[in-house]
């Protein structure tokens, strides 16, 4: 039995001591040794890259700052497009030209009335100069011309033409910038007055007259608001490792991501979206 | 027979113990290990302090990329944490839950400290593992992901079962670790979204006037997409910079 028992220990002993491998690794000296060579040039890397990274933005769970480029550059795809991009359709306008005359005493009036006409213009141009207190500012250009068809008198005898018209705008435009939490700037339209040149080139008859007509157009009747993405996903799969007994897939898990604390502002000429984020579990 | 009994369960009590103490660090000194790994930091600190200093040195500064994010230590942290209490498998046999994960941003470095529970069902053996990953930004399939790659592995056995296999399975898991763990463990995606898209929404406007009008024109969904052009690490924050790479007008 004693025996036995010693038989035991040892074997005991044995596996105590079987399990006695070490990983290698450098001694106290040799590590103390490499930290005393990287801390200080460490702390001089830290100093050189504080000082030049001083005015990098902090504070919030994301910052993006913009330049208008990235916008010129999307804006430039939309007028760089077709040639049909606003559709101008001409509408019964009485007497656009009128003039009355007496000739020997005979009283007369020559008139041309607009009947119907449409063609389409270009966006010749879109771009934006600066950012200014969340105000994005800017200018579009409008050019485009095509026949329309017209009737009037002439000395008493009617016709009907097909006159030339040609149509451009070349206006200042301005946004006001909101931020959303739900991950969007949207770019709002600021009321203004735009000039649309209207060039009309009748020829009735013998009475030939180029016409110009400037109409009024309201910029925020002509644009609605644009909500652009800031390029932060609110929903996004989060690939985990899976359950499964012994499986090495991942499983997307889908989640949420609520912004708040969003704000807008302009700094050194960019626009600049912060905010933070709270993720939830769908 | 009562007192080989005792001796074997003294046996087995003491070699559990054995086991927990060496790869605590008993025989390895946890001094000494604590020292190998701050140095260890040291040197993925160094190299990327000192490389962040000679491209913030000759390239563009950074505040003038037309596009950039700026994504702080806490953001980051907020991702990671989605993880903790996930379980996975790091082999047939093993499986792993995250307890917990502290990501820190260094001038040039990330540095992600993951405390993990891997248990072995064979031999049921426990080991907690705390690991020190580098993590690496890339770009995989239009989305931006952080992954961690394993430098300092610091394992607690825990034997509950047999003792005979115990070493092996932890040279094992650590083995394992070292080598698959960035294919095991999942990738933490930043939700930048590269694809996006927005709606120039269609307009009438109709004038009324000596000239009558009516100007229109139709939607135009606008579609962008972006690309990463530099990610850059500082104390505190990931810059991440972009430009547009395409963009569509139907």
């Amino acid at each position: 039995m004693k025996s036995y028992s010693l038989i035991f220990i040892f074997i005991s002993i044995i596996i105590t001591l079987f399990g006695c491998k070490s990983i290698d690794l450098p001694t106290i000296e040799q590590s103390q040794k490499l930290i005393d060579f990287y801390q200080p040039q460490i702390n001089l890397a830290d100093r050189n890259i504080d000082d030049r990274t001083k005015n990098l933005p902090s504070g919030n769970d994301f910052i993006l700052r913009l330049s208008v480029n990235p916008l010129n550059t999307i804006l430039k795809a939309l007028s760089n497009r077709r040639e049909d991009d606003i559709k101008i359709i001409f509408r019964q306008s009485k007497n656009v030209v009128k003039e009355d005359k007496s000739v020997l005493g005979i009283n007369y009036t020559n008139y041309i009335n607009i009947d119907t006409g449409s063609f389409s213009v270009n966006i010749k141009a879109i771009n934006f100069s600066k950012f200014d207190k969340n105000i994005i500012e800017g200018k579009i250009e409008i050019e485009g011309k095509g026949a329309i068809s017209a009737s009037g008198k002439y000395i008493g005898v009617p016709a009907s033409i097909s006159p030339e018209v040609q149509i451009y705008l070349n206006e200042p435009v301005s946004f006001n910038l909101e931020g959303t939490d739900s991950g969007y700037i949207v770019l709002k339209p600021r009321p203004a007055k735009l000039t649309l040149k209207t060039k009309f080139f009748f020829k009735l008859l013998e009475w030939k007259i180029p016409w110009g007509y400037d109409s009024q157009l309201e910029f925020a009747d002509i644009m609605k608001p644009m909500a652009v993405p800031i390029a932060i996903n609110t929903e996004v799969q989060f690939p985990k490792p899976s359950k499964k007994a012994g499986s090495n897939q991942m499983e997307q898990v889908p989640y949420e991501i609520q912004l708040k604390n969003t704000r807008l502002t302009t700094i050194d000429s960019k626009l600049e979206f912060r905010s933070d984020a709270v993720f939830r579990r769908k | 027979m009562k007192f080989i009994i005792f001796t074997i369960s003294l046996a087995i009590l003491l070699t559990s113990c054995g086991i927990i103490k060496k790869i605590a660090g008993a025989d390895i000194d946890p001094v000494q290990f604590d020292k190998a790994r701050e140095a260890k930091m040291m040197e993925v600190k160094f190299l990327a302090a000192t490389s962040l200093a000679k491209r913030l040195n000759e390239g563009n500064p950074p505040e003038n990329a037309d596009i950039s994010f700026y994504l702080s230590e806490a953001f980051l942290n907020k991702i990671a944490m989605q993880y903790d209490s996930s379980e996975g498998w790091l082999d047939p046999a093993t499986s792993y839950k995250i307890l917990k994960t502290k990501l820190t941003l260094f001038n040039g470095s990330a540095i992600a400290t993951l405390t993990l529970l891997a248990h072995n069902n064979s031999y049921n053996v426990d080991v907690s593992l705390s690991m020190d990953c580098i993590v690496t930004f890339k770009m995989l399939k239009n989305e931006l992901e952080m992954n961690l790659e394993p430098f300092n592995i610091s394992p607690i056995a825990d034997a509950k079962g047999l003792l005979g296999g115990t070493d092996e399975i932890i040279e094992n898991l650590i083995k394992i670790n070292l080598a698959n763990l960035s294919k095991s463990f999942p990738p933490l995606k930043i939700p930048l979204s590269f694809t996006n898209d927005f709606l120039l929404e269609k307009a009438n406007i109709n004038i009324k006037d000596k000239v009558n009008m009516l100007v229109s024109y139709n939607d135009y969904p606008i579609k962008y997409s972006l690309k990463l052009n530099e990610i850059l690490i500082f104390r505190g924050k990931v810059f991440v910079a972009m430009s547009i790479d395409k963009v569509e007008v139907k």
